[in-house]
């Protein structure tokens, strides 16, 4: 299709001359509806002056006619009774525009989802409901008026939330391509939970091996600024345009003088629970997260800090890298795009009284098992019993833990990694120890990804791993601390009763216990799971409703790494694709504020969800409200809120909406 | 004390001060009651001499509502030069409120007013007096002891002061203005105001479809004369709803739907934002008692946020108001 020459202008003021286009959706409308009649119906409403049907509007042929129609009528106004407009009113307002016709001055009349499928059981209940919605469709295009379509720059940089590997992915791609990346990361080091992994399921790659030639690259390429023990405290401004403020948290080390030599490990006598084992291990108050940290930078932590000062002292830290009143730091950098990449908590299965965890020492998680085989773990790959650090002969795994429950309050999805992850535990620990018996106690067996399946029958085949159908009821400790399950075996349909050395909890993936802050700090949403919500679950699966904003790996929805590392290329693709124009169209449906009417009551700035509104001194008129055009999603809330109706949204104005419904009939 | 003592002795602090504030040059001028044209009333007063002083009343017929000259200012209290007046502004509890409710919602400036608080003893509710009179015509009331008395030609009756006055002020709990910073006289210290809503009960008590013909029987008599509007702190818009025409969201007449589009189009605009003061009932030419609407309105804002207007000058009113964690489960089904 080639755009038109002639442009056909519409000031709004002229008689309107509307067109009715009825689309069959092939069987899906007029399966239902006798289109024909409601052709015939749409023709003795004011102002059409053309109405018509086809099998497809939306396919190319259907396009051309209500191109042609609107030369040949000299329509000003179109109407296209379809489906629903979330998914063609694009492509219909394209039309409009290659035809040379303001694309505002469309409206579509769903009669498909709003009609025909709902009433198809009452076909002449879903005709009379057709006929409403092009009555009212018509009524609204009568007092359409052409919009101009308005775009703002795109920044070439993009501030990732998250130094896992969906954001350092992320942050990878985009440096590669060339923009700037700001890499903020609340941990002292990125690598996320990967770098808590030992080996990589169906693969049985190394997780160590594979990431920290990763975070390396991260660390060296020079557009992306890694900003570790950082946080972000404010993000202002709009797509294209976010203004972020983000705070360097003290690490009571000059990482300029520091050497990173260790000797004031060696020296400081405070130890504390290693964040990084699980607890299963020690660190000082001095330390270094990991050996392959990156940044390898040395952090105090002081919470558990003494002040001692022995680190301090020359003997010690011969640079004399450590400073005391460290203070942190506040930085403010302009992005065009933000990717979240915030990761997931383990579930904490405390509160699950009836599995033990917290009570009896040999009752683990997932988690804790994966740092035991870990080679760099603190047992460098040896698990042994927490109770008496002897090698266990028996272990079972209990999946779903924390994971489709739908009891109250309890996570209903499935965490999409567990049942995976205990196949390889059972797998890593049956090949060093062949006679040891595992049960892995399981709902269903999840394995969907690309060679999950042959691992797991596998897993049972050739190791032979027990796995038993049932939930567990109860477990006990008995002698020497050992752990006694109680269950059914739901495919033998008889209880059973089992004494094991170790019981290890499969737990679930949960939203980060601090994900409220996000969703209030970029204003993005979170669905029914706490999880970061994307736009659309299958069309626009990295994007939030905030336009300019990302979501990548498990902050959208449980996945695993091959999945979090997909999403994070997707988002950083997505990312690129708005800097890359360099500027963004925005759609031009936002409040317009009628200042003769606003009062400067406020009211619309406590209610904007999206900071669009702010009170400024008009010459003439006081005190008013004002938009920010850019900011503003359309979503009424201040029009619908004020008193004085001093706001209306463009194309959906009170008097479009006040003739849909009051009209002529 | 008796009422009539009350009354005097409120009467001269609100003269001591306004000779005062107007003497030391606080304020360039003062707004209170004076005595009224017409019995069971008082008029408006703007005092720029403290010789004027005298001039102030305090009664039980001031149910005008101050703020309302404030918001926006009349012309008589900007000038040309210097901007805005400084004003002091005679408050009972409901003006203090509706002064804080105007300060959240930007209208007005406190600084430039200064509170002269005192403590009402309750305002006598004329159309109750002038029902129970009827056809004859009043020509002197006073308030002697605890009694109404109501003199005409040839009659003389009396009514006890605590039956007669507004159900809103037997309900009142906030008798002085809420303290603020420029406030003199009595003012209060209300944090959370416990309130019965015993004026509310029996409307509460009826089926929904008692409740409808009740409100319809109510409203019948309005003549949409929009008195309740123009006597109301809280009404300040520059185009009323009522008055819009594009669109013209109902017509003007007076048919029984339009009446009720008119009123709880009102009411949904005065969720959380009513100040109680009863101005809109007490000027009502037919009589229609609109305090049920309001306080109903009052009583479900209480108790679902646990909100009472003007009170409090750093919290906004509910409905103006918008956090993420706000509670939505009248409008979202959990599954």
């Amino acid at each position: 299709m080639t755009e038109t020459e002639k442009e056909i202008i519409v000031t709004g003021n002229e008689k309107p001359r509307i067109g009715v286009f009825v689309c069959h959706c092939g069987v899906n409308i007029a399966g239902v509806i006798p289109i024909e009649d409601l052709v015939e119906y749409a023709k003795t409403l004011p102002d059409v002056v053309f109405a018509t049907e086809y099998k497809f509007m939306c396919s190319d042929v259907g396009q051309t006619l209500i191109k042609e129609k609107i030369q040949e009528q000299n329509l000003n106004r179109v109407i296209v009774a379809a489906c629903s407009p979330r998914m063609h009113e694009p492509t219909f307002r394209l039309v409009l525009k290659e035809a040379g016709l303001n694309q505002f001055l469309f409206e579509m009349a769903n009669i498909r989802e709003h009609s025909s499928w709902v009433h198809m059981k009452d076909p002449e209940g879903a005709y009379e409901i057709a006929k409403d919605h092009i009555r009212l469709a018509v009524n609204k295009a009568r007092e359409l008026v052409p919009l101009e379509v308005q775009t703002v720059e795109v920044d070439p940089s993009c501030l990732i939330i998250g130094g896992g590997i969906a954001g350092m992915n992320a942050a990878l791609d985009l440096a590669t391509e060339g923009y700037k990346v700001y890499l903020v990361e609340k941990t002292p080091t990125i690598g996320g939970h990967m770098a808590q992994l030992d080996k990589t399921f169906p693969t049985m790659d190394c997780s160590a091996c594979i990431l920290t030639p990763r975070m390396v690259d991260v660390a060296r390429n020079e557009n992306i600024e890694l900003l570790t023990y950082s946080e972000v405290t404010d993000v202002t401004g709009y797509i294209g345009n976010f203004e972020v403020t983000i705070l360097k948290k003290p690490h009571y080390v000059d990482q300029e003088k520091c050497t990173g030599c260790g000797v004031c490990i060696d020296h400081c006598p405070v130890s504390v629970g290693n964040e990084f084992d699980l607890g299963l291990a020690t660190r000082k108050a001095i330390y270094i997260p990991f050996p392959q940290a990156v940044p390898g930078q040395y952090t105090i932590d002081m919470d558990s800090c003494i002040r001692c000062g022995i680190c301090a002292s020359p003997d010690v830290c011969e640079p004399e890298a450590i400073v005391y009143d460290d203070e942190p730091e506040e930085i403010k950098v302009k992005v065009g795009t933000i990717i979240v990449a915030t990761g997931w908590d383990l579930y904490d299965p405390t509160e699950l009284k009836q599995y033990g965890y917290g009570r009896y020492p040999n009752v683990i998680t997932g988690l804790q098992m994966e740092r035991l085989l870990s080679s760099f773990g603190p047992l460098l790959g040896k698990p042994v019993r927490p109770s008496d650090l002897k090698e266990p002969h028996s272990i079972a795994f209990l999946q779903c833990v924390g994971s489709r429950n739908f009891r109250e309050g309890g996570n209903k999805y499935c965490s999409r990694v567990c049942c995976m992850y205990a196949t390889k535990q059972a797998r890593q620990y049956k090949e060093k120890h062949p006679d040891a018996e595992i049960y892995i106690f399981y709902m269903d067996i999840r394995a969907f990804g690309k060679g999950y399946e042959e691992f797991y029958e596998s897993a049972g085949r050739n190791y032979g791993i027990n796995y038993v159908r049932g939930r567990i009821a109860e477990v006990r400790e008995g002698e020497d601390h050992k752990i006694i399950i109680r269950s059914e075996d739901t495919l033998l349909q008889q209880p059973i009763e089992l004494e094991v050395d170790m019981f290890v909890l499969s737990c679930g993936l949960e939203p980060r216990a601090d994900a409220d802050k996000i969703t209030s700090l970029l204003r993005i949403q979170r669905s029914g799971d706490g999880f970061f919500m994307e736009a659309h679950p299958k069309l626009r699966p990295v994007d939030t409703l905030t336009e300019g904003i990302f979501v990548a790996g498990v902050a959208q929805g449980p996945k695993d790494i091959p999945d979090a590392v997909a999403q994070a290329k997707g988002a950083a693709s997505s990312a690129a694709a708005l800097m890359a124009k360099g500027e963004v169209e925005v759609e031009p449906f936002f409040a317009v504020v009628s200042p003769e009417r606003c009062i400067g009551c406020g009211m619309c700035v406590e209610n904007c969800a999206y900071g669009a509104v702010e009170l400024v001194e008009d010459r003439r008129f006081g005190t008013i409200a004002s938009i920010n055009q850019a900011l503003c999603k359309g979503c009424g809330a201040c029009a619908g809120n004020c008193r004085c109706s001093a706001i209306n949204i463009k194309g959906f104005t009170a008097e479009q909406i006040f003739e849909m419904i009051t009209g002529r009939f | 004390m008796g009422i009539e003592e009350e009354n005097q002795k409120i009467e001269k602090s609100i003269r001591d001060i306004a000779r005062d504030l107007l003497k030391n040059k606080e304020v360039d001028v003062i707004i209170g009651y004076t005595e009224g044209t017409v019995p069971l009333s008082t008029s408006p007063i703007i005092i720029r001499d403290e010789k004027d002083v005298d001039k102030l009343v305090w009664n039980n017929f001031c149910y005008i509502n101050l703020a309302k000259y404030l918001a926006p200012r009349m012309p008589q209290l900007v000038d040309p030069e210097k901007g805005e007046l400084k004003v002091g502004i005679v408050t009972k509890g409901c003006v203090g409120r509706a002064l804080i409710q105007l300060a959240i919602e930007k209208q007005i400036n406190l600084d430039n007013v200064k509170i002269i608080g005192i403590p009402c003893n309750g305002i006598v509710n004329r159309r109750r007096i002038e029902k129970e009179i009827g056809e004859k015509e009043i020509l002197e009331v006073s308030v002697s002891e605890d009694n109404i008395i109501v003199k005409g030609k040839n009659f003389e009756e009396s009514f006890p002061f605590s039956e007669y006055i507004n159900e809103l002020c037997k309900q009142c709990k906030i008798k002085s203005p809420p303290k603020v910073d420029s406030c003199v006289g009595e003012c209060g210290e209300y944090e959370s105001v416990f309130d019965e809503f015993n004026d509310v009960k029996e409307f509460e008590s009826k089926t929904p479809d008692e409740k409808w013909e009740y409100i319809n029987d109510l409203l019948s008599t309005c003549t949409r004369c929009y008195a309740c509007r123009e006597a109301c702190p809280m009404c300040y818009c520059n185009l009323c709803f009522v008055d819009q025409n594009k669109p013209i969201w109902f017509g003007k007449t007076t048919d029984q739907t339009e009446i009720l589009m008119f009123h709880l189009i009102r009411a949904m605009h005065m969720a959380g934002r009513c100040v109680a003061c009863g101005a809109c009932s007490s000027v009502c030419p037919v009589g229609i008692d609109l305090n049920l609407i309001t306080r109903k309105l009052e009583q479900m804002v209480k108790e679902r946020y646990n909100f009472t207007s003007g009170i409090d000058i750093d919290k906004f009113p509910p409905m103006m108001d918008f956090e993420m964690e706000d509670e939505q489960e009248f409008m979202l089904e959990e599954d």
